[in-house]
């Protein structure tokens, strides 16, 4: 057995420059894109990671912006009902307080047309109560004595005016009568007259039946009347202030 | 069949004989060498075809077991172990090329390589810790392990070589065999076989490599510390 030591030297050369070669033209530039290839997975990871890490703060920074919206929407649900309840108390406030001055105002409206139709029904009853008695009485004539009775009051009503009005009446004046009386009765009225005035004054006799019964002397400025009539109005006002 | 212990001297470059395994040595680094630089100019940083992907998946592979095997970081040792392994693969499966007989099946390729595994021991253990550090290798775990350390430098050597040889050397010779006892397919099982061995027989020499050159580094890393991030740096 001999060792070709020549073979073994020329292996371990080729060999050595496979070793060499392999190492420059194909380990080094494979492991260099694998090295490149895994540094750019590497960046895409940490871009993913940093994404990710950006998400999750943007998702808990949206957690609390979403727990800040519904605390905002309790705020203001509850400021809103705050407000609603307020606003609610007022209006009924207001409506209350607009029903009870309605309802006041209706009331004193109420007393106050009751207040008028009374007055007025008073009114329309004196009067009607008047004028049937006037109508009783126009129908019915009067009789004597109540004549006398309401010239001896307006003689008294002359007598008792004051001496300036008493004394223009000396100027003359018209005398009225609710029926035209006869010639003594005129004469009776007139001396009676004479009487109260103090002299003869210009008398104008004139017949009003509007009177119903009774006398008015009359001037430009001054009337006296004692007659039904007078009576009755002052009755029927009396009657229509008698509410008030 | 020529004798395995000897080779057939093609011609001579001088005093130089030039043998069949050594001429079909230089055909191998010539397809590694230019099939190895069309594969580095067909790589892309952007999205790889099949062919880089499986080329990475190797590559991460041959780091992963590195890192596992030697318990260090794989890029000084990648280009040696890689080599040794392509190389050796490669040479084993060219007995299916006609007329082509592996140079692996020759005991002074094997002893070329068994000493280039010798080598790299001394050189990768210097490089590590040193002349001393690596002398100091051999104090491990005592000194009077030492004699045996010493021996046991030289004899895991020689079983390297003579465990190739006569893996690679008995499957030459049994096809050679089969062939010459039977028809033209008989021995075509034998062959598959064969590239089965040749593929376990590559891959069992490069891990004794690193097992031998990992034993010489005199500041083994502890395993914890040894990242298996896959990278390729």
């Amino acid at each position: 057995m001999t060792v070709d030591w020549w073979t073994i030297g020329l292996q371990v050369i080729n060999v050595s420059i496979l070793i060499w070669l392999l190492s420059r033209f194909f380990w080094r530039p494979i492991c260099a894109v694998i090295s490149r290839r895994q540094q750019e997975i590497a960046a895409r990871l940490a871009q993913v990671t940093d994404g990710q890490t950006q998400l999750e703060a943007d998702r808990a920074a949206i957690k609390e912006a979403r727990s800040g919206f519904e605390q905002e929407r309790a705020r203001i649900v509850q400021q809103a009902q705050q407000e609603a309840q307020s606003e609610r108390q007022a209006i009924l406030a207001k409506a209350q307080q607009d029903a009870a001055a309605l309802e006041a105002g209706a009331k004193q409206s109420i007393a106050q047309e009751e207040a008028e139709n009374q007055a007025r029904w008073r009114s329309d009853a004196a009067t009607l109560s008047c004028d049937i008695a006037g109508q009783l009485l126009a129908e019915t004539g009067c009789c004597r004595p109540a004549r006398e009775t309401l010239f001896d009051r307006l003689l008294k009503a002359i007598a008792t005016l004051p001496d300036r009005e008493r004394l223009s009446l000396r100027d003359g004046f018209t005398f009225a009568t609710a029926t035209a009386p006869g010639p003594d009765e005129r004469q009776a009225y007139e001396n009676a007259l004479m009487t109260a005035v103090g002299e003869h004054p210009a008398i104008t006799w004139t017949v009003d039946p509007a009177l119903v019964e009774g006398f008015a002397v009359k001037t430009p400025y001054l009337t006296v009347a004692s007659n039904w009539q007078a009576d009755l109005v002052r009755i029927r006002e009396g009657l229509s202030h008698a509410g008030h | 069949m020529m004798s395995p212990l000897s080779s057939h001297i093609l011609f001579h470059i001088g005093p130089v004989p030039v043998t069949q395994p050594v001429v079909t040595t230089w055909g191998i680094m010539v397809v590694l060498t230019l099939g190895g630089a069309w594969i580095s100019r067909t790589l892309t940083s952007g999205r790889p075809g099949r062919l880089q992907t499986l080329l990475e998946l190797g590559v991460t592979a041959l780091d992963r077991q590195i890192r596992e095997t030697m318990r260090t970081e794989p890029a000084p040792y990648r280009s040696f172990v890689g080599t040794l392994f392509l190389f050796i693969l490669v040479a084993n499966w060219s007995s299916l090329v006609p007329g082509v007989e592996p140079p692996t099946a020759i005991l002074a390729t094997d002893a070329a390589l068994a000493i280039i595994v010798f080598l790299a021991i001394i050189i990768f253990g210097v490089r590590s810790g040193g002349v001393t550090g690596y002398l100091r290798s051999f104090l491990w775990p005592s000194v009077v392990m030492v004699p045996l350390n010493l021996i046991g430098t030289v004899t895991r050597t020689f079983s390297l070589m003579v465990r190739l040889f006569g893996n690679v050397m008995a499957g030459v010779f049994i096809i050679g065999i089969v062939l010459s006892l039977a028809g033209l397919l008989v021995p075509i099982p034998l062959m598959a076989l064969d590239l089965l061995t040749g593929a376990v027989q590559a891959y069992i020499f490069a891990i004794l490599a690193m097992v031998f050159i990992a034993g010489a580094l005199t500041r083994p890393t502890a395993p914890q510390s040894i990242k298996n991030t896959g990278s390729c740096s």
